[in-house]
């Protein structure tokens, strides 16, 4: 059943690109072209309009880099408590492990940051 | 519900949720459904492709031909050309274009000008060699 | 991270030995760089014999243009490389045959059976690195003439690369924390990256210009032009596409063979597939702007590194990856020629697909939103990009999805049971931080507290941390599975590890501990 609607689906798309690219073609010389992957010798360019191209990469990036601030932003704010508690975590694990080897040799910390993960 | 019986249900939901990676031939089908996929793409992309015309592939900016190679110095022993059809552009073999105009070309091959192309056509001889030029847009 | 771990790890008591994983990387990777100076000698014998073509007419006037200078470098280099891979060859030979000389000399009295294991020890010591080093010269000799034609594209356009490393890095990044849990090494990911700039790039780059040179000679029919035509340019795109995906596939296959450790399932895959692709995406990009009028470059940047920055070859190398990702726990050859070539057909399908619907599409996009030809760029371009190659990128997003559900559920189970192994495991990872660590985003926003309050270093510290705890566990499920192999490292050399970077306290520890001591 599964298979079954999936092949539907994939012969509707089929079926779908086949009609879109069969049919009659424009002859539009300077009508701006899309990019190619096989590259080869670079396909005629035609007339784009490169001031929006510009300007929707420089918004989108944009948008990507304050969405992602806005995440962070928010994401610390909820969770507050949950970074508090795991702040006094990490410093209980670090600092439990500095007092067990506050025994040894105070040298031991110093060459212990030579011993730097490969 | 008690603490044990809680984390025992968490790890049996953690068991069932990577069951995938469990068996033993993880992703073998999936890795065989989709290049199954990658098959039809393929054929979809030969059929499109050997139905339609391809589009029209030039350089953007081509260097101007060196002037020696123009119409009048092909070798003399070229045979005669025969008729061609009228709708043929007159320059079609004889004036190659000093540089390709970005513009004005047409996209698609005319759907009625290569059937009408005469089968008994000579073969023309090879070209002379072009003098090195400037690779179209390559770096060097 | 240790590049010849001697011997087979003794399995754990309670589990009989796993399969035995043939341990031919280093030659395997050898043998897969060799097929790609095979193809390029069968694109060179395919020219030499290719009939002459007579036709100048325009449509087939791109194929007669002469090698580009990069082209006749690489053609040399190649050659120089083949010598030299043999000249290392046998030095290898001759150095490998003296090492098994050097530990089969016979000992004779018991006196010196003490100083045998060290005479042994310097014995093979320095063979072994010469062996390394041959191994790994022969590996450079082949692969790097074909970084010729990129460099010289990426040279040449300085301005237009410096402006696509932003976008191209920024997804970098976003690839390498895709890896919610544990994180191969970053040196892993950009010799991936590195490999899809440089090699990828070029092997493809090489042998497109080799089809170009004879693809006409042997199909195009004066008899038939018209369907000539459409055949050449079928398989040129077909050429196009499968060359470059090989070369794409051959870098994720020598990573593969040579750092089995760190690629360790399908995740791990998808990553350097995506990486890969990545690179290759930022060569063919700055190729395509150096070819183009500057006045044109801000359409081919919004249509290569914005919209489609992680669709096409991004997609398509990160379905071969998961390919070798998932063919790491399959212990029947079968299976992994399955897995692998399952992977590849997708991506070279993808990728021919995407290249000839997308110039058919191109042509009507116009006729789409009426000739408005902002909404044609703004919206047609994202809107074929979706219907050439959107199933590829649903695809390789499932499949990072699903591993990376499988890697939560098996760490879950591993550092559980590592926390209540007693002292030696609650040393390494205490319980309270089990949950921390299985939680990717409390883990981002105490990374980022810890940077506020402690800079570069604490957090670098912190992120070596808890990425060893993280390797310690994977390691722990990854020797449960079926199928596991002798490229899992020992458990108690992780341990130590972690042991080692907590008891540090470094930079962090000595700053922390005052703070505590201020807020008490």
């Amino acid at each position: 059943m599964k298979h079954g609607f999936r092949l539907v689906r994939l012969s509707a798309l089929a079926v779908a690109t086949a009609l879109l690219v069969l049919g009659p073609s424009a002859p539009a010389s300077a009508q701006c072209a899309g990019p190619t992957y096989h590259g080869g010798l670079p396909v005629r360019v035609g007339a784009c309009p490169e001031g929006v191209a510009g300007g929707a990469s420089g918004a989108v990036w944009a948008v990507v880099v304050l969405a992602a601030g806005l995440w962070i932003a928010y994401a610390r704010s909820r969770s507050r408590a949950t970074t508090d508690t795991d702040l006094e975590l990490i410093d209980a694990v670090f600092s439990e492990a500095v007092t067990e080897t506050a025994g040894d040799a105070h040298g031991e910390g110093e060459e212990g940051l030579r011993h730097a993960w490969p | 519900m008690t603490h044990e019986q809680e984390q025992e249900q968490d790890r049996d939901r953690d068991r069932l949720a990577d069951e995938p990676e469990r068996g033993p031939r993880p992703y073998v089908r999936l890795m065989a459904a989709i290049g199954a996929g990658g098959l039809v793409a393929a054929t979809v992309a030969v059929v499109v492709s050997v139905s339609t015309d391809p589009v029209m592939q030039l350089p953007e900016s081509v260097p101007t031909l060196p002037s020696d190679f123009s119409t009048g110095d092909l070798p003399t022993s070229l045979p005669s050309m025969p008729e061609l059809p009228s709708d043929l552009p007159t320059d079609y073999t004889t004036n190659l274009p000093t540089a390709i105009p970005t513009e004005d070309l047409p996209t698609a091959l005319p759907s009625d000008l290569l059937p009408s192309f005469p089968t008994d056509f000579p073969s023309l001889p090879s070209l002379p060699e072009m003098p090195s030029l400037p690779q179209a847009g390559g770096a060097s | 991270m240790t590049l010849t771990a001697p011997g087979v790890f003794p399995p754990p008591p309670d589990r009989p030995p796993g399969p035995r994983v043939p341990r031919h990387g280093m030659a395997s990777a050898i043998a897969v760089v060799l097929t790609l100076s095979v193809a390029y000698a069968v694109g060179q014998i395919l020219y030499w014999t290719a009939p002459d073509i007579v036709s100048p007419s325009p449509w087939v006037k791109i194929w007669l243009l002469p090698e580009p200078t990069p082209f006749k470098v690489t053609r040399v280099l190649l050659v120089v490389g083949w010598c030299v891979a043999t000249l290392l060859a046998l030095a290898l030979l001759l150095t490998r045959r003296r090492a098994t000389a050097a530990t089969a000399a016979p000992t004779g009295d018991t006196g010196s059976e003490q100083a045998e294991p060290m005479a042994r020890f310097d014995a093979t010591a320095r063979p072994r690195l010469t062996l390394r080093a041959c191994q790994f010269g022969i590996l450079g000799a082949l692969v790097l003439p074909f970084a010729v034609m990129p460099l010289a594209a990426l040279g040449s356009n300085l301005p237009q690369l410096l402006l696509c490393l932003p976008t191209t890095g920024a997804a970098l990044f976003l690839v390498h924390r895709a890896q919610l849990y544990r994180r191969m090494p970053g040196w892993l990911l950009l010799a991936g990256f590195g490999w899809g700039v440089l090699i990828g790039g070029g092997f493809g780059l090489v042998m497109i210009t080799w089809f170009q040179r004879y693809g006409a000679g042997y199909f195009l029919d004066f008899q038939r032009p018209r369907d000539s035509i459409r055949e050449i340019y079928t398989l040129f795109c077909l050429n196009g596409a499968v060359v470059a995906e090989f070369g794409k596939a051959a870098g994720i296959a020598v990573l593969f063979l040579l750092f089995r450790r760190h690629i360790d399932g399908v995740v791990s895959g998808v990553v350097v597939g995506a990486a890969v692709g990545l690179g290759h995406n930022l060569t063919e990009t700055v190729h395509y702007l150096g070819f183009v009028n500057p006045e044109h470059h801000p359409a081919q940047f919004w249509d290569r590194q914005v919209v489609g920055l992680m669709a096409a070859h991004v997609a398509f190398s990160a379905l071969a990856g998961a390919g070798f990702g998932a063919a790491r726990w399959l212990p029947e050859r079968r299976d992994r020629w399955v897995a692998v070539g399952g992977g590849l057909l997708a991506a070279v399908g993808g990728h021919f697909e995407t290249d000839v619907v997308l110039m058919r599409l191109d042509q009507s996009r116009g006729e789409w939103f009426s000739h408005n030809e902002t909404l044609s760029l703004l919206l047609g371009i994202p809107l074929m990009t979706v219907i050439t190659s959107g199933v590829f990128v649903a695809l390789y997003v499932l499949i990072l999805r699903r591993g990376l559900r499988a890697q939560a559920a098996g760490l879950a189970r591993a550092l559980h049971a590592e926390a209540a192994s007693g002292p030696s495991g609650g040393a390494a990872v205490t319980g309270p931080e089990v949950a921390l660590l299985l939680s990717p985003a409390r883990r981002l926003l105490l990374e980022m507290r810890v940077w506020r309050r402690d800079g570069t270093a604490g957090l670098r510290h912190l992120v070596r941390f808890q990425q060893a705890q993280l390797d310690l566990a994977t390691q722990r499920w990854h020797r449960e599975r079926v199928g596991a192999d002798s490229f899992i490292p020992d458990e108690q050399q992780l341990r130590e590890k972690v042991i080692d970077l907590k008891g540090l306290g470094g930079t962090s520890g000595t700053s922390e501990v005052p703070a505590r001591k201020g807020l008490s």
